[in-house]
């Protein structure tokens, strides 16, 4: 059985009273509808549990291009997961409390999941929220999304046999793989559009992808089977959806993805964690 | 019923056979024999030569009120028919259809001599007995209709042919409509012919006749009509097809230039831009009869055919940025044109929307087969490059009758012209086909992308090495920025070497 926590009722039930009390005593301030505490967002709280991790980033073996190796990976604590991404009135709120970036970019709707967001921003946002709900949160690993993710996790990793020595059938496999060949729909939906997993989480690999703290890795699987990392670029950060994929974390629309074969992510979200530790 | 549209027809009709009738009576006809022996004509009696003539003339309706005009062809509007298709019977004469048509306009002296140039007789008497030439009299020549497919598509056609020229007939269907330009849903109030942008492409042979019939429903609601760049005279056509909703018109030409040339709507002042910027211009292709060559008049040929139309749109924004939505051309008008004003487009695609050519819908090939790439621009200029790959030959202004230059890098798409390009795919992969003005062709949507089925040939490229930390650098492991958060799990300590997180 999982426990779902919705702290968010429980907060806003209290929190409002206070924050009229409070704001009394702060001239100019009252009508201002950001000084009311921010709600701490619906999260779900997932059990310990293990689960076939397919590693990110990309590998050789011998010299040439591999698959990546799955591993079992063991979650041994809870890890709480908002329960939607973030939406579009959420981070407007931070934005307007100019604690996050102002972005160019026409909302869409109150509703509707956060979008055109980088790294950075994403970053910013988690800052906020710690700070305005005492709770902190951060953006997922790739480990945890994918953990988060369950059945919604998309594995892109190609057949072996695109591993050959034909860079040419490796370039169509990955254009041709059903996550890449999905089209670009931008216009992001209503929160729940795409449905919830297993877990309760919902919108995962929709149309909105969202940012991962993971960097990109390249790395060596060795004779032994040991994976040794070559390079570690944290300038570009995993963000997972419909498929995976490996963003220069500055970048809000990964779409101009210069010439890039393969779809991009249509539009870049975030959805974050509680950190427990 | 009879409505007033008919009625025009009617008396268009009968205005224009009796002119005709009148000027096959004038001269004096040695013999009733009718001018085409058809069946139809053989039966009706001698006693109405002049209602044969009538018969006759029925077809095809454009003719009807046009007199005849002389026939001095110069050697270049002559269309080169291959010396296989001279000595085949054509339809519908069923004698040599020369010789017939020399008996008839001189009975007694044509008959036993051989034609010659001296006897294409001068304008004045030409007027009163036209010199018909059943080679090349569009009345007289086979008639073919083309269904025009939806680009990147070409409809099925001959590279080369042996027969002689035809008539060409085709149908466009003006159709003014919301369209959707780019993956987060932009609406364009487009303008199309046949419902696509580009409108479709048509290929015709050097010597044939285009007989377009072009419809404007009664739903649309402005007058349009057609400029086909390849026709000579009355503004390519648009003087003699303006036609509101609820018209249509039938234009011929004969098509005297081979190479690839650009059509569109231009119904004056500033609907002439406003239409073309509204998706209104296509590409007619007219090749050489005996198909396309190199510089050394060796014969090219092409598997497969890909039509690129290239189209610049201004969509409006309002106050906050976003683009706006209308409910009826009327309504976009002046917001485009003020847009238009400043030449910078919102958008630059390939095939009507960003991403009409990728994904899904990117263009099919196998290494080794010669693709032909055509490309149109009604309006701007571009510039494309395919990424990795060339092309083998190049005619960059698109006219057939200039050699092509060969392994081209990148080429220049002239506003108001198409090029076309000849390649054979030798690797495997995919090769985007950009506007190397990348910002056009990446940020603003001119990308469209092959799709190359095949082996790889690793003497032309090769990963010697794939990438891997700079070797003089040293081997230093990556550490990930710093920071520690290593999950909140407990996870395997394999990882990267430093465990996974």
């Amino acid at each position: 059985m999982r426990l779902v926590w919705n702290l968010g009722l429980v907060a806003t039930g209290l929190a409002t009273p206070m924050a009229i009390a409070i704001a009394a005593f702060m001239p100019g301030n009252a009508l201002n509808p950001t000084a009311s505490r921010v709600p701490v967002p619906d999260l779900v709280e997932l059990r310990p549990g293990s689960f076939p991790y397919r590693a990110r980033g990309e590998f050789t073996r011998d010299g040439k291009p591999a698959r990546a190796p799955v591993w079992n990976v063991t979650f041994t604590r809870t890890l709480a997961v908002m329960r939607h991404q973030v939406t579009e009135a959420e981070y407007w709120r931070c934005a307007k409390a100019e604690a996050c970036p102002m972005i160019d970019r026409q909302a869409a709707a109150d509703d509707r999941p956060m979008v055109n967001v980088n790294w950075h921003d994403a970053q910013a946002y988690a800052a906020w929220l710690s700070r305005e709900t005492g709770a902190r949160f951060r953006l997922p690993t790739d480990v945890e999304w994918a953990y988060a993710a369950g059945g919604r996790f998309v594995d892109d990793a190609l057949p072996e046999a695109a591993y050959g020595d034909d860079p040419g059938r490796r370039a169509l496999a990955i254009y041709d793989g059903p996550s890449r060949n999905r089209g670009i729909d931008k216009v992001s939906q209503p929160v729940g559009t795409f449905g919830a997993n297993e877990r309760g989480l919902v919108d995962l690999a929709g149309n909105v992808w969202e940012w991962t703290d993971s960097c990109f890795v390249r790395a060596e699987i060795e004779a032994s089977g040991n994976v040794r990392a070559t390079l570690v670029n944290c300038g570009v950060r995993v963000v997972e959806g419909a498929h995976r994929a490996y963003v220069t974390d500055f970048i809000r629309d990964a779409l101009k993805g210069g010439c890039a074969v393969g779809t991009p992510p249509s539009n870049l979200g975030l959805r974050l964690v509680r950190d427990d530790r | 019923m009879i409505t007033g549209r008919t009625t025009t027809w009617t008396i268009t009709t009968i205005v224009g056979a009796s002119l005709l009738a009148m000027v096959w009576a004038a001269p004096a006809l040695p013999q009733s024999e009718p001018l085409l022996p058809g069946p139809a004509a053989a039966q009706s009696k001698p006693l109405l030569p002049w209602l044969n003539k009538l018969i006759q003339q029925q077809e095809p309706a454009a003719a009807q009120s046009k007199p005849l005009t002389p026939s001095t062809v110069r050697p270049r509007e002559q269309p080169k028919i291959p010396a296989a298709a001279q000595s085949k019977p054509l339809t519908p004469p069923v004698a040599h259809p020369r010789e017939h048509a020399i008996q008839h306009l001189e009975p007694a002296a044509a008959q036993s001599k051989p034609l010659t140039p001296s006897m294409v007789r001068p304008r004045e008497q030409s007027l009163q007995q036209p010199n018909v030439d059943f080679l090349t009299d569009p009345r007289y020549l086979p008639r073919q209709r083309i269904h025009p497919v939806d680009p990147p598509y070409v409809h099925a056609h001959e590279q080369a042919t042996n027969q002689g020229p035809k008539v060409i007939e085709v149908r466009l269907v003006v159709e003014e409509k919301q369209m959707v330009i780019d993956e987060a849903g932009t609406k364009l109030m487009a303008m199309t012919f046949n419902g696509t942008i580009p409108a479709p492409a048509i290929v015709v042979h050097e010597g044939d006749y285009v007989e377009v019939t072009l419809v404007n429903p009664e739903t649309n609601s402005m007058p349009h009509n057609i400029d086909f760049h390849a026709a000579t005279g009355g503004l390519g056509g648009g003087d003699l097809t303006l036609i509101s909703p609820g018209e249509q018109a039938v234009l011929r030409w004969k098509a005297t230039r081979p190479g690839a040339f650009v059509y569109h709507c231009i119904p004056g002042g500033s609907m002439i831009p406003w239409h073309i910027m509204a998706g209104m211009s296509g590409l007619l292709m007219v090749l050489p009869r005996d198909g396309l060559k190199d510089g050394a008049g060796r014969p090219l040929h092409y598997d497969r055919i890909y039509y690129i139309g290239e189209q610049d749109f201004y969509v409006p924004r309002d106050k906050n940025g976003k683009f706006k939505t209308y409910a009826t051309h009327a309504d976009a008008f002046a917001d485009t044109m003020d847009l238009m004003h400043g030449l910078v487009p919102t958008h630059v695609v390939f095939n009507g929307r960003v991403g009409a050519l990728t994904g899904k819908n990117a263009m099919p090939a196998r290494v080794g087969e010669n693709v032909l790439i055509v490309h149109s621009q009604a309006d701007r200029d571009s510039r494309v490059h395919i990424i990795g790959g060339h092309g083998d030959y190049l005619w960059e202004m698109g006219k057939f009758a200039n050699p092509p230059d060969v392994d081209a890098e990148s080429w220049l798409i002239r506003g108001g012209s198409a090029s076309v390009a000849l390649y054979k795919f030798l690797q495997p992969g995919v090769y985007p086909y950009v506007n190397h003005n990348m910002t056009e062709g990446v940020e603003l949507g001119a990308t469209a992308h092959f799709k190359v089925e095949g082996d790889w040939n690793n003497d032309l490229m090769s990963q010697v090495q794939p990438p891997e930390p700079i070797r003089s650098a040293g081997k230093e492991r990556g550490k990930e920025d710093g920071r520690s958060t290593t999950g909140t799990g407990k996870e395997a300590t394999k990882g990267y070497g430093w465990g996974i997180r």
